[in-house]
């Protein structure tokens, strides 16, 4: 197969395209690009010290399913479902090392992610967002902090576009309530 | 916990989509008047406004990824990624099921010769069969059509063209919705009075067949009265053209004798029909059948005509008649048993000992349908596979198939294309 010309810059389909016929520079070419995205996505999901792990688990995960991704989406939609995946399984590690320390009366976790540090005095606006359910915050970080359209929120969670109006209105009462009660 | 109401006004559900700029046109005008009256949901956009400039400026800056992290991600995919071959596979599928040693031999020799058979791998047919849509999606006209004379086809074949187009866009359920409705619209505009499809010349009864299969499928889809009625016209057209021998011909006149290739299409589409709900009350199919029944000679090969002059029988005849035979008569036993022979034909001709310089897609396209129905995978999907290595793999017709056949004059590459995404993307055959 010819190498991509470099004073060419194929689209995402395009290199998704190849990718999947076995061109592993248009992967390497898609792993250059987007990594910087997702990376801030986890950072803002509260992950901070794990954020290029997930990244790499992403595009591992983006490999794995290459034939799933249909060409007339975005790619980076197809890449924030994925990672959204990625971070509920990163939940779920994380809640089950919290109950083995607990069975075993350890100590607490050392790596503190900016989702679960300490409170000092005044609730802040990270800690009211590690206490919303996972569901509204991540409409929160891709809403407000990715600042994603509804229309992308809706096509990267496969949810319908008024389940996004109607977490993102839920989650901004539960943060000011959390925010007015501490 | 349940957030406890700052606003008992209804508006107030719209004051987030507000501050987020989420608000239609139109809501976002009335919300902005009704905010001027209504000091509720006026308090809820000044608190959530606060709200989000917390969030906003708690919001991490961008953070730059450490240097080399393209490289550790490429490390970290499968060993055998971008290296892929039935041997590389079967050892990853070994790996990551953890088998034993003798297990994992068995498992590698079994499923090696399972992944050889089915060569090229689902996902190589899937993804030329996308770029397929992709390219024939691009190439649609504002008004719903496909342009053959655009893409080296003819005119007379607008219809047809426009029909397989958007039959191939069918197969990936879901992708192309707008641009299978706005085909459906075109065929509507592009019928006449008289339940007609084209110019009353040797391309007709195709334009009327593949019109009609495409118009059956998108009913299937999304059944409309206006469909239906064109449909109702489409089928009495056809039936009106049979003649009185059951077959059909190119034209309505005494001197264009019924042939194979004009009725086998004639015929599947009254069997759509047929499986959509239109009767067959007139016995137009069976008689269909029967004719093509008949074109079997001592040989066991199809004959073009009826006519008792030597004809030169060809694997495209032998494979649109066996498929016709096969799918179309409801599996009758008889049927079957005289498909049989041609398809014996039609094995020996497509045996890999015999050299195919280049992809006929017509013959093709009947082949890999006749293979489909008799369950002989390993020759569709050679093939398939064969198919896939003929796809244009860059420039501007990144995703196409260039026409190499008879057929490619009048259909150009919309015609190759549409029947490599139509032959990849083989359809359920409960489905029309």
């Amino acid at each position: 197969m010819e190498p991509i010309p470099s004073n060419l810059v194929p689209d995402d389909q395009t290199l998704m395209l190849r990718a999947c016929q076995g061109d592993r520079a248009a992967f390497t070419l898609i792993v250059e690009r987007h990594q910087r995205l997702l990376l801030n996505f986890f950072r803002r999901c509260g992950v901070l010290t794990d954020a290029e792990d997930l990244v790499q688990q992403t595009f591992i995960r983006l490999y794995r399913y290459r034939d799933r991704y249909k060409p007339s989406a975005k790619l980076t939609t197809f890449l924030y479902l994925l990672a959204r995946q990625v971070w509920i399984d990163e939940i779920r590690r994380r809640q089950r090392a919290a109950r083995l320390r607990q069975g075993l009366e350890a100590e607490p976790e050392p790596e503190q992610t900016a989702a679960n540090q300490p409170n000092h005095g005044e609730m802040d606006i990270q800690s009211a967002m590690a206490k919303l359910p996972e569901g509204l915050r991540v409409v929160v970080v891709m809403g407000v902090y990715q600042s994603m359209a509804y229309a992308d929120i809706s096509a990267a969670l496969k949810i319908p576009i008024g389940t996004v109006k109607s977490r993102m209105f839920n989650a901004l009462r539960q943060l000011r309530q959390t925010m007015e009660e501490a | 916990m349940r957030p406890k109401q700052t606003s008992t006004c209804l508006q107030a559900i719209h004051a987030t989509a507000w501050v987020m700029g989420e608000l239609p046109p139109a809501a976002r005008q009335t919300f902005q008047q009704h905010l001027a009256h209504c000091p509720n949901c006026a308090a809820e956009v000044l608190a959530l406004q606060q709200t989000l400039a917390q969030l906003r400026a708690a919001r991490l800056p961008d953070a730059e990824p450490a240097a080399g992290l393209t490289d550790r991600i490429m490390a970290a995919l499968p060993p055998d990624a971008f290296h892929s071959t039935p041997f590389t596979r079967t050892l990853s599928f070994v790996r990551r099921h953890r088998l034993p040693l003798a297990a994992a031999a068995a498992a590698m020799l079994v499923f090696s010769l399972i992944l050889r058979l089915v060569s090229p791998q689902p996902n190589t047919t899937n993804m030329a069969a996308t770029a397929g849509c992709a390219w024939i999606a691009r190439q649609q006209e504002p008004d719903g059509a496909w342009d053959p004379v655009k893409n080296g086809g003819a005119e007379r074949y607008r219809t047809a063209l426009t029909a397989l187009a958007s039959l191939a866009l069918m197969r990936e359920p879901g992708l192309y919705s707008r641009q299978i409705d706005a085909a459906c619209t075109a065929m509507l505009r592009q019928q006449q009075p008289d339940g007609s499809y084209g110019t009353p010349d040797s391309s007709r009864m195709y334009n009327q067949a593949l019109a009609t299969w495409a118009l059956l499928t998108n009913y299937n889809r999304k059944p409309s009265p206006a469909l239906r009625d064109a449909l109702d016209k489409a089928l009495t057209f056809i039936r009106n053209r049979q003649q009185f021998s059951g077959g059909w011909g190119y034209l309505a006149s005494a001197d264009d004798p019924a042939n194979t290739a004009v009725t086998a299409w004639q015929v599947q589409v009254l069997a759509r029909a047929q499986q959509a709900g239109w009767s067959d009350d007139g016995g137009h199919l069976r008689k269909g059948l029967s004719w093509l029944r008949q074109r079997l000679n001592a040989a066991g090969q199809f004959d073009y005509t009826a006519s008792h002059e030597a004809q030169a029988e060809t694997p495209t005849l032998n494979a649109m008649g066996a498929y016709t035979l096969l799918t179309a008569g409801n599996s009758s036993p008889e049927l079957v048993q005289a498909a049989k022979s041609a398809i014996d034909h039609l094995r020996a001709a497509t045996s890999p000992n015999v050299p195919t310089p280049g992809i006929d897609f017509y013959q093709a396209f009947f082949t890999v349908a006749a293979w489909d129905a008799t369950g002989e995978r390993t020759n569709a999907a050679r093939l398939r596979s064969g198919l896939c290595g003929q796809r244009e793999r860059q420039g501007r017709e990144t995703g196409s198939w260039a026409p190499a056949d008879s057929w490619g004059k009048v259909g150009g590459r919309l015609y190759a294309t549409s029947l490599s995404v139509l032959m990849l993307k083989p359809q359920d055959r409960k489905k029309l």
